[in-house]
């Protein structure tokens, strides 16, 4: 092959004063600086870059531009990299993608050979690959091993960092071309805060690859951005549009999460394929592409062309590639009017009205035929330029929200509406000049004619799309994948919408075949950058270093981390029962509630009645929905007149801050809530020797005179002040110790030295949970669910129908009182000593599902497996018999039992 | 019960106790020197030889959250403007909403505070959330970017000048952001000290950061 640099020039981006060196299957090449690796390999011969998704086609370089598949490669162990695009580096790997055993000889190209007799026509895995069944695993191995494009080597690990970075700008402007330095340039004059994005190698669009005469403009406008302090980023790419005008913008290895306050698109228009036998073929390429390689790169992209074009820009393309020392041998019109003096003035033969039937050539091009009306040329080239016309790219557009119509006037589609703050210029906005004439679609030939180059789509493959019923553009992409590649329709949307049109027997410009979505990303993009630095916030509580020096198995529950044991479940539970045991309780979810109306305010929200409360009392309420269904659980303690502190669940927290708070704005009652879980840290202190234990760390009277069940009161316990509130959700003498964060450690160290002397033991979540069951107390979110009235779930006596005051969730409860209850909620001692899983079914009379395990544990203080379960109402008698299933499919039979396992009258906990 | 019923909440009342902030182990495993300041144990980093970047643990500050109508809240703000904060006497009084207000003081001087805003009007509620808050200080030449590292919000200068707050996201957690002559306090909920003191961290070290004592950052010593 001659060699194809041509002579350096001004605007090239080359810096021929240093070579760089890197493989290419295996093999060194030499390129400069500058170079991309297409434009490298290009220069040293290679003329093979890919094969086809589905038919392992070779594929050659077509747009030079990042916008077609053609040159996705894989670059040090990353695949889908655009080789057009991407700057050569000194010592990279680069190798194809989806070949076998090699880009040469591809033996899964047969598949394409095998079409349509095999059938991988479109929607063929509808109809394949079904007999016979036993095969299927035989089928699904090979069909994975050859789809996709590109591997990920799961041993391949990435030690970069990623940054995300959130912006705030006055006024982005996505598209460096003429259009777009204008916009940033005057935006930033007038002295907004200005950030510009382009993904090419190079600012300028047209004006950097369209040859010298663009030059002069370009260099006023960089001086113009440079003065007016723009900030580009370059190369760099806006990855899509999302709510609110976010554009994440992705460059190298960080993304910019940009929010402008105006969004200017200015993304220009992209040259469109023609549609012909064969014209993937490699050799085959838009004439920006080989512009590009003649003015950038300089690179020949050929010695002897043929241009099919269907606008003016074809005549731009065979002027450039003469001035490039190609020899253009003919330039083909499909317009029949056009004036094609320009041509003709360069001396090549101008062939008006012909468009092309089919390129020839196996690897590579070697010629294409032409045809007008029945008569046909052929003309022998290794170099085959299609220009298609320009479409607008407004995929951003309509990601954000905008939408586009068809201007039969230009033949392309502009935009049409707008979000607030975006703005469109230049030929995205359509002020190019006419595409030229809309292309026929090309007569039939025996070879394949390219739609969708990402997805292999065919117009054999549209058609049989629209005769099995697809017929609109929606439902045969659906049907067909046309645009749902990488390029997602940049290549393809307008054709697709011709040929469809053309079979349908519409008016192409009236283009009633609808339009589809280009989904972002824009470009691939990897995982790393989506994920970057992955901050995943974690609660602790104060004491959470402790638990996990002192063996505690830190695991997440919720949002929190907690200890869910010590080393031995069991035994922690069974210290609580014999001695002392204590576990932090901080998570539980904290509020103030105070004002003149706090009470009448916590009477309207709970079914309790807490108006009548004494001072220094607590007591446990529920809280319901309006739909009566239990939300959430907890305690109530009251303070003062004026002021309660009341508890949630760990998880409820926030939610109930929320309704608490979002009541009060409905009722504008006298009252203020305040949320301070943060604030406070919690323990529980539980055992027989609790009270022993915890009267030598505080005056306070801890005596069961002083302090009953249900008492409330501020102690100094080893010197921090607390509230002390005597209740028991373990089922033994307890003290719920409230305090200041910052002391937690402090005390809790306290706690573990006066309990010594009495073998005390921390304990977690999970021997908290063996504890509770015995008592039977419940966990809403687990015993419960969004069903779950306070009636069938066994608390009647908690809801207060005769209050005074409406409340949260009345008129359902009497709704369900009156019409009755349907199950219930009960515990359930197994008689075999096995221990069913949670969620598993209660067995009915006709051997279906009846009801639901909600909690099973094993109780080695009472020697058997204990639970909650809903069942239904003519199961729920005490003693009843019930079966529980196992997924084993065993089954484990079981009596219902209304009362507690453990301490049944509650005199431990009274003690 | 005691006349103050929310006494519990506040560690001002605490008698021999060693106050810890969230970030204590992050200190010590960072090499800093623990030392017991007004009951606190407070962490001292050796100078960092004018880092770029740097960050700082003062939750010991003392931190009050006061609610009530309008009106009171601006009485007690002088009228601020929302998302405006005033520094009078080593106090800031931050104006998050028409109805909230957040004071950052000296921890030494909360019972006062409280005392002071919450005296004579029962229509204002005063809360001691000294150890709700975990408080971290980011200062520096980078301190900006650090922050678009962490966050959101917008705080380019003419948006975020000094005195200008803000709640909202911080590395994922709900937060209080205060511009302090261009040192930025961060105050997130204290079960996410540890969690927000790492990420901030990572957040800058491409940039440089590093940990300083909290002398260097509030420029005084800790006061009584």
């Amino acid at each position: 092959m001659a060699d194809t640099r041509l002579a350096s020039r001004q605007g090239e981006l080359i810096d021929r004063s240093r070579q760089v060196s890197f493989t290419w299957q295996g093999a060194e090449v030499s390129g400069y600086a500058g170079d991309t690796i297409a434009s490298a390999l290009f220069a040293a011969g290679t003329r093979v870059f890919s094969r086809s998704f589905k038919y392992h086609r070779r594929r050659g370089l077509m747009c030079c531009a990042g916008q077609c598949p053609n040159c996705l490669v894989n670059v040090d162990g990353e695949p889908t990299v655009r080789a057009c695009v991407t700057p050569i580096e000194q010592g990279m790997t680069v190798s194809h993608l989806n070949a076998w055993p090699s880009l040469n000889r591809d033996f899964l190209h047969l598949v394409g050979r095998l079409t349509p007799s095999f059938g991988m026509q479109v929607g063929f895995y509808y109809k394949t690959f079904i007999h016979p069944r036993r095969a299927w695993p035989l089928y699904e191995k090979v069909l994975r091993n050859a789809a996709g494009l590109g591997k990920l080597d799961p041993e391949h690990r990435r030690t970069d960092r990623y940054e995300k970075i959130h912006r705030h700008v006055d006024v982005l402007v996505i598209g460096g071309g003429e259009a777009g330095l204008e916009a940033a340039a005057e935006a930033a004059e007038a002295g907004k805060h200005t950030a510009l994005v382009d993904e090419g190698l190079a600012l300028g669009g047209y004006l950097a690859w369209g040859g010298p005469k663009g030059h002069a403009r370009l260099e006023e406008l960089l001086g113009r951005i440079t003065a007016a302090g723009v900030e580009v980023l370059q190369p760099a790419f806006a990855g899509g549009v999302y709510e609110g005008l976010l554009v994440p913008v992705y460059q190298g290895r960080t993304m910019h999460r940009v929010r402008p306050a105006e969004l200017v698109i200015a993304t220009g228009a992209i040259e469109q394929p023609l549609v012909f036998g064969n014209n993937d073929l490699p050799g085959v390429m838009l004439g920006t592409a080989a512009r590009r390689l003649v003015n950038q790169f300089r690179v020949m992209p050929g010695e002897e062309a043929v241009v099919v074009t269907s606008s003016d820009e074809g005549f731009d393309a065979a002027c450039d590639l003469t001035d490039g020392g190609v020899n253009v041998v003919a330039v083909a019109d499909a317009r029949p009017n056009a004036d094609g003096s320009r041509v003709e003035d360069a001396g090549i033969e101008y062939l008006p009205g012909f468009q092309p039937l089919q390129a020839k050539g196996s690897k590579a091009v070697s010629g294409v035929v032409v045809t007008r009306n029945g008569e046909s040329r052929s003309f022998g080239c290794d170099l085959l330029v299609m220009a298609g016309g320009s479409v607008g790219h407004t995929a951003f557009v309509t990601q954000g929200g905008g939408t586009i119509r068809y201007d039969r006037e230009r033949r392309r589609y502009v935009p049409d509406s707008l979000p607030k703050g975006m703005r469109v210029v230049g030929s995205a906005a359509g002020t190019a000049a006419a595409a030229g004439a809309v292309p026929a679609k090309a007569p039939k030939t025996s070879c394949k004619q390219m739609v969708c180059f990402c997805e292999d789509v065919t117009t054999k493959d549209i058609g049989l799309s629209l005769d099995e019923g697809f017929r609109s553009l929606e439902l045969s992409k659906r049907y067909t994948t046309v645009t749902m590649g990488p390029c997602q329709g940049r290549m393809c949307h307008r054709n697709s919408g011709l040929v469809i049109a053309d079979e349908l027997g519409l008016d192409p410009d009236a283009q009633r075949v609808g339009v589809t979505t280009a989904r972002a990303p824009h470009n691939p993009t990897s995982f790393s950058l989506l994920a970057a630095r992955g901050y995943e916030p974690v609660k602790r509580t104060s004491t959470h270093h402790w638990h996990a020096e002192h063996g505690g198995k830190m695991l997440w529950a919720g949002d929190w981390k907690r200890p869910y044991d010590y080393g031995d479940a069991q035994s922690e539970a069974d210290a609580v029962h014999e001695s002392l045991g204590l576990i932090d309780v901080s998570t539980l979810g904290k509020l103030i509630v105070r004002g003149p109306d706090a009470a009448a305010f916590l009477e309207r929200l709970y079914p309790n009645r807490f108006g009548d409360m004494k001072l220094a009392r607590v007591r446990y309420g529920i809280v319901c929905g309006d739909d009566g269904s239990i939300i959430d659980d907890g305690t109530v303690a009251r303070l003062s007149d004026t002021e309660y502190y009341v508890t949630t669940t760990s998880s409820g927290a926030g939610g109930m801050e929320q309704w608490f708070t979002w009541w009060n704005a409905v009722w504008k009652m006298d009252c203020e809530i305040v949320n301070v879980t943060s604030t406070i840290a919690a323990f529980n202190l539980a055992g027989p020797n609790a009270r022993t234990a915890l009267q030598g760390l505080t005056d306070f009277d801890l005596s069961n005179e002083a302090f009953p069940y249900l008492g409330a009161g501020q102690a100094q316990i080893a010197g921090v002040p607390c509230l002390v509130l005597r209740i028991g959700f373990v089922g033994e003498l307890g003290y719920e110790i409230h305090l200041p964060s910052a002391a937690a450690e402090h005390l809790w160290e306290k706690l573990m030295e006066a309990g010594e002397p009495y073998a005390v033991k921390p304990f977690g979540l999970e021997p908290q949970r063996v504890l509770r069951l015995e008592k039977m107390h419940i966990i809403v979110g687990q015993d419960t669910n969004a069903e779950s009235n306070p009636l069938e779930a066994g608390m009647p006596w908690i809801v207060k129908l005769d209050k005074e005051s409406d409340w949260i969730g009345r008129y359902a409860i009497e709704w369900y009182k009156n019409r009755g209850d349907r199950f219930a909620l009960v515990g359930w001692e197994a008689q075999n000593g096995k221990v069913p899983v949670e969620g598993t079914q209660v067995i009915g009379s006709d051997g279906g599902p009846a009801g639901r395990i909600t909690s099973s544990r094993f109780s080695r203080r009472l020697g058997k497996a204990i639970g909650i379960a809903w069942v239904p109402l003519s199961m729920s008698e005490d003693g009843t018999g019930i079966t529980i299933s196992d997924p084993s499919g065993a089954t484990i039979p079981a009596t219902v039992t209304h009362k507690a396992f453990y301490d049944p009258d509650g005199e431990r906990l009274r003690s | 019960m005691s006349s103050d019923p929310f006494a519990f909440l506040s560690p001002a009342a605490a008698q021999d106790v060693a106050l810890r902030t969230p970030m204590e182990r992050n200190h010590r495993a960072a090499g800093a020197e623990l030392e017991d300041r007004d009951g606190w144990r407070i962490a001292s980093y050796p100078a960092n030889g004018g880092a770029s970047a740097w960050l700082a643990d003062v939750s010991h500050v003392g931190k009050i959250d006061v609610r009530g109508s309008s009106a009171k809240i601006d009485t007690l703000t002088g009228g601020s403007e929302l998302g405006r904060a005033s520094h009078v006497d080593g106090v800031w009084t931050l104006r998050l909403s028409p109805t909230h207000a957040v004071v950052l003081c000296p921890f030494g001087r909360v019972a006062e505070l409280r005392e002071r805003i919450g005296s004579g009007d029962a229509g204002l509620t005063v809360v001691d959330m000294t150890c709700g808050w975990a408080a971290l200080m980011i200062g520096g030449e980078h301190v900006r970017e650090v922050f678009m590292r962490s966050s959101a919000l917008d705080v380019r200068p003419h948006r975020f000048p000094p005195g200008a707050c803000v709640a909202g996201s911080v590395m994922r957690c709900a937060s209080i952001v205060l511009n302090d002559e261009g040192r930025f306090w961060v105050l997130c909920g204290w079960e996410f000290g540890e969690y927000m003191w790492e990420s901030l961290l990572d957040a800058g070290v491409t940039l440089g950061i590093a940990p300083v004592s909290s002398a260097v950052a509030l420029g005084t010593e800790v006061a009584a």
